[in-house]
């Protein structure tokens, strides 16, 4: 079968400050969604500063030179729309989806932000209040919290930008500070290091006279330096052991280094294929094997990166990918590693046609429900543009998939080496 | 310098519906929505179960259908719903069994295909419903871990004594009994066309869709019009309700009463209350409790909507040190709605925003899917979808004011906490009678 694959235009432009521009009109709705995608996260965090790229993007919504605080969400949903931010280790992104008559006054938001935000110590001292209950209700409060993302980070690497909890300590971000931020801001958030996706229901020359007319006169600064965050790969099989008193059942994280996912998308979409034929579905066999057979385990899952992405995870070098078990007893652990180990052994001697088949017309409809929405299609387009320069992949999935035939899952299996692997695991209760 | 608000708000572009109910009775609603090479169906078929054992048995139902017929084992299904480039679920809630899936347009009868072979003949083996069961009882021992979700059965079972809607999640020992005898008889008795819906939207010609449907569901038949739980009484209050956690470092502070059903005249207005009270991020209580005081990540409230009855939640997770705290601020905002005018620019922006969301929840086919079969199972149509954003264009200050001190008073919620009692009962025993309860 040919892949199904999607025309979404793509145009783009960059202004004499450096923002870079990508317009993706579609009329099939009166909406439009706007996203700003800034080249920072929680991975060019100062040391003694974890979790300020993540403060930072709440004080990101406290108002600027012309929106005082919280004008900008009553601005938004005021005009029936939905906003949001997000902080992930190589972006931070803001995006607002609107009826379509409200693009205007996004760009304007968006632009008043980024060209003078206001900083104040009563919403500073506010917002990390805000940020430690964020932190209590998603980690600490609860079971499985930060799991695997947060101490899988601390598990397979070493420097401190790829090892660090992005949500942060509280001692640190208690310790944030006014200067801190305005430094954060004029270090990262010029022009020059964003990108500004506008997809949905626009004329693209009336955009991009509304773009030149808000952003235009933000004034050019450099983007800053982006060092380098490799990692020589690891020297040997590494193993964790956290105990969580809310978990009422044992679960792990089974993690692998994966090729740079922007020089070398093709052997990580390999990898993902690989995962998905393992794990996708009740007959795909390590799922079957674990959860529906022997019944060893209760779930089996997989994904890219820290938090998943849909054109590989959207991070540079070094990232990771992880199979995640939960299961009912802690023994089971050593027979679900050698299952693991089994059946990527298989895949890697005998890989089935069919399976690879099945498997990517699934990855291949499952991406195309996502792009459907101009929400998650700017969320998409954005962030190929501004790690990769090259938005037009946001068409290119389906083929690219296409190319992966078993000699490429071969590979792909070859590459989950189990000296490399990095095992996360959670038991219940206290530490004996 | 002016910030350009937009002049106009679009109106909503009504999907054009191609309707036909199939000799069984089952009602097919039908859409073409190009956007992206792909159809998404969803299959609404009322049950409603009535006993905390009926409720676990229709779970493993849902977790079972899609287990193996007399034509195709698990995998094999499993497998070809991936060779469609889809996906097919089956969920269950108090008054429905949903089938979802989606599929490559070019493969939507293969989908239908496995959709009808389950429907008329699931065979639910015994080895993998026990199976199933099992694993449905491991993942309700961690849902049951959250305590987002402990909170949340109290309150439901706290408003609704005595009614399915009060049930919350299954119990192990409900799980326990119900094999696949008990699924088959509850298929038998329940799982039928007469009174369902089916809605497929997507790259494909309605009439075509619908004659696809009518293809591979042809053998699927029986049964009589849908049969709803009864209405509930109205909702219990009682003391100030501290669930006990000993060590929690937050309080999860719940709130609940009845709201007006979706077709009940006061919905419009109760709807754009309670959006100003704490339905979105732009209202007081996140005004108050989250950008103010910091006392929470995202305190809010919600309606959500069932068959027989509409519940109205006020939820916020809070430090221990500041629950009497929230809890004051909680009140004082329900006090203030009811007891003091709304203003216009506040009604407004809650009208927009209530209206815009609904705009934006059918841009995409699943989004338009899942809002037809919602509405369908609720008796209503898309017209809905023009019809509420005109009636909330209608709603007063004083319409909303009226509806407020209705379904908004602070004396006919019922107030549950889930934290540590030896921290926060002190905070807030001031504030009314206090009964502390274990887990």
């Amino acid at each position: 079968m040919r892949p199904p694959q999607p025309s979404f235009p793509i145009e783009r432009f960059r202004l004499d400050n450096g923002l870079r521009v990508v317009l993706s009109p579609d009329r099939s709705a009166p909406v439009v969604a706007v996203a700003v995608y800034y080249d920072v996260g929680f991975r060019s965090e100062p040391e003694g500063f974890t979790g300020f790229a993540h403060l930072f993007e709440h004080m990101m919504f406290q108002g600027s030179a012309n929106v005082a605080k919280r004008e900008h969400g009553d601005l938004v949903m005021g005009n029936g729309g939905v906003l949001n931010g997000s902080t992930s280790p190589d972006y931070t992104n803001y995006f607002e989806v609107m009826p379509s008559s409200g693009l205007e006054m996004a760009l304007f938001l968006e632009a008043d932000r980024m060209r003078s935000l206001n900083l104040t110590q009563e919403n500073l001292d506010n917002q990390i209040s805000v940020v430690k209950e964020e932190v209590r209700v998603n980690v600490l409060n609860r079971p499985y919290g930060g799991f695997p993302w947060i101490w899988m980070a601390d598990l397979m690497f070493d420097s401190f930008p790829n090892a660090h909890n992005g949500y942060g300590s509280f001692v640190d971000l208690e310790s944030a500070t006014l200067e801190a931020a305005a430094d954060f801001f004029d270090r990262y958030y010029p022009p020059s290091n964003a990108v500004l996706a506008v997809v949905g229901d626009f004329d693209s020359d009336e955009a991009g006279t509304l773009i030149r007319r808000h952003f235009d006169d933000i004034p050019e600064r450099p983007a800053p330096a982006r060092p380098s965050f490799a990692e020589p790969p690891p020297d040997g099989p590494r193993h964790l052991t956290r105990y969580d008193h809310h978990a009422p059942t044992p679960a792990a994280a089974v993690g692998y280094r994966i090729p740079d996912p922007i020089d070398r998308l093709p052997d990580v979409l390999a990898l993902e294929v690989l995962s998905e034929m393992l794990t996708g579905t009740d007959a795909a066999p390590l799922r079957k094997r674990l959860v529906r057979d022997e019944g060893a385990a209760t779930a089996v899952t997989a994904w890219m990166g820290v938090f998943g992405g849909s054109v590989g995870p959207f991070e540079r070098d070094p990232s990771r990918m992880q199979f995640v078990a939960y299961y009912p007893e802690a023994a089971s652990l050593t027979s679900i590693l050698a299952a693991l180990e089994e059946e990527v052994a298989r895949v890697a001697t005998e890989p089935d046609s069919a399976a690879l088949e099945r498997v990517l017309n699934e990855m291949t409809g499952a991406y195309l429900r996502r792009v459907d929405s101009f929400m998650s299609r700017a969320l998409t387009i954005a962030p190929l543009e501004l790690h990769r320069g090259n938005a037009e992949q946001v068409n290119e999935l389906p083929g690219l998939l296409a190319g992966i035939g078993p000699v490429e899952i071969v590979a792909a299996a070859g590459r989950l080496d189990p000296q490399g692997r990095a095992v996360l695991e959670v038991r219940p209760g206290e530490r004996a | 310098m002016t910030i350009p608000e937009p002049q106009l708000f679009p109106s909503i572009r009504l999907p054009r519906v191609t309707r036909r109910a199939l000799d069984s009775g089952l009602a097919v609603a039908a859409v073409r929505r190009p956007g992206v090479p792909m159809v998404e169906i969803r299959l609404r078929i009322p049950i409603a179960t009535r006993t905390m054992g009926d409720n676990g048995v229709k779970r493993v139902l849902a977790r079972t259908l899609l287990s193996g017929t007399t034509r195709r084992d698990d995998g094999e299904i499993a497998d070809e719903v991936q060779a469609a480039g889809g996906s097919l679920g089956v969920s269950a809630d108090s008054d429905a069994v949903t089938i979802s899936g989606s599929a490559l347009r070019s493969h939507l009868p293969d989908l239908l295909a496995v959709v009808g072979d389950v429907l008329t003949g699931a065979a639910f083996p015994r080895a993998r419903v026990r199976n199933q069961r099992d694993r449905l009882a491991q993942e309700l021992v961690i849902k049951r871990s959250d305590p987002q979700t402990v909170v949340g059965d109290a309150l439901a079972r706290r408003m609704y004594p005595s009614h399915p809607y009060g049930l919350g999640l299954p119990t192990a020992t409900a799980l326990a009994r119900a094999g696949s005898k008990a699924v088959r008889l509850l298929r038998d008795r329940s799982l039928h066309p007469a009174a369902a819906s089916l809605v497929l939207v997507g790259d494909v010609a309605p009439a075509r869709a619908i004659d696809m449907a009518a293809v591979a569901l042809a053998g699927w038949r029986g049964g009589s019009g849908g049969n709803p739980v009864p209405a509930p009484p109205g909702s219990a209050t009682g003391p100030i309700t501290i669930i006990d956690r000993p060590g929690a470092v937050q309080t999860n502070i719940r709130l609940g009463a009845r709201a007006p059903m979706r077709a009940d005249p006061d919905y419009p207005a109760l709807a754009l209350a309670e959006l100003v009270y704490g339905g979105y991020f732009g209202s007081r209580l996140s005004a108050n409790v989250r950008e103010d005081k910091g006392y929470s990540y995202s305190p809010t409230s919600g309606v959500r909507h069932r068959r027989s009855a509409s519940t109205l939640t006020i939820a916020a997770n809070v430090a221990s040190e500041v629950t009497g705290a929230a809890l004051v601020e909680i009140l004082y905002e329900l006090g203030r709605i009811t007891t003091l005018p709304i203003g216009e620019d506040e009604l407004e922006r809650a009208r927009r925003y209530r209206s815009g969301v609904l705009m934006m929840s059918i841009q995409t086919q699943a989004g338009l899917a899942g809002q037809i079969s919602r509405l369908a199972g609720a008796g209503l149509d898309e017209r809905y979808l023009r019809d509420l954003p005109k009636a909330l264009g209608k709603v007063t200050t004083t319409d909303a004011l009226a509806a407020a001190r209705v379904w908004l008073r602070p004396t006919s919620l019922a107030v549950l906490m889930l934290g540590d009692a030896s921290r926060i009962r002190p905070q807030v025993e001031p504030l009314g009678e206090v009964e502390v309860v274990g887990r």
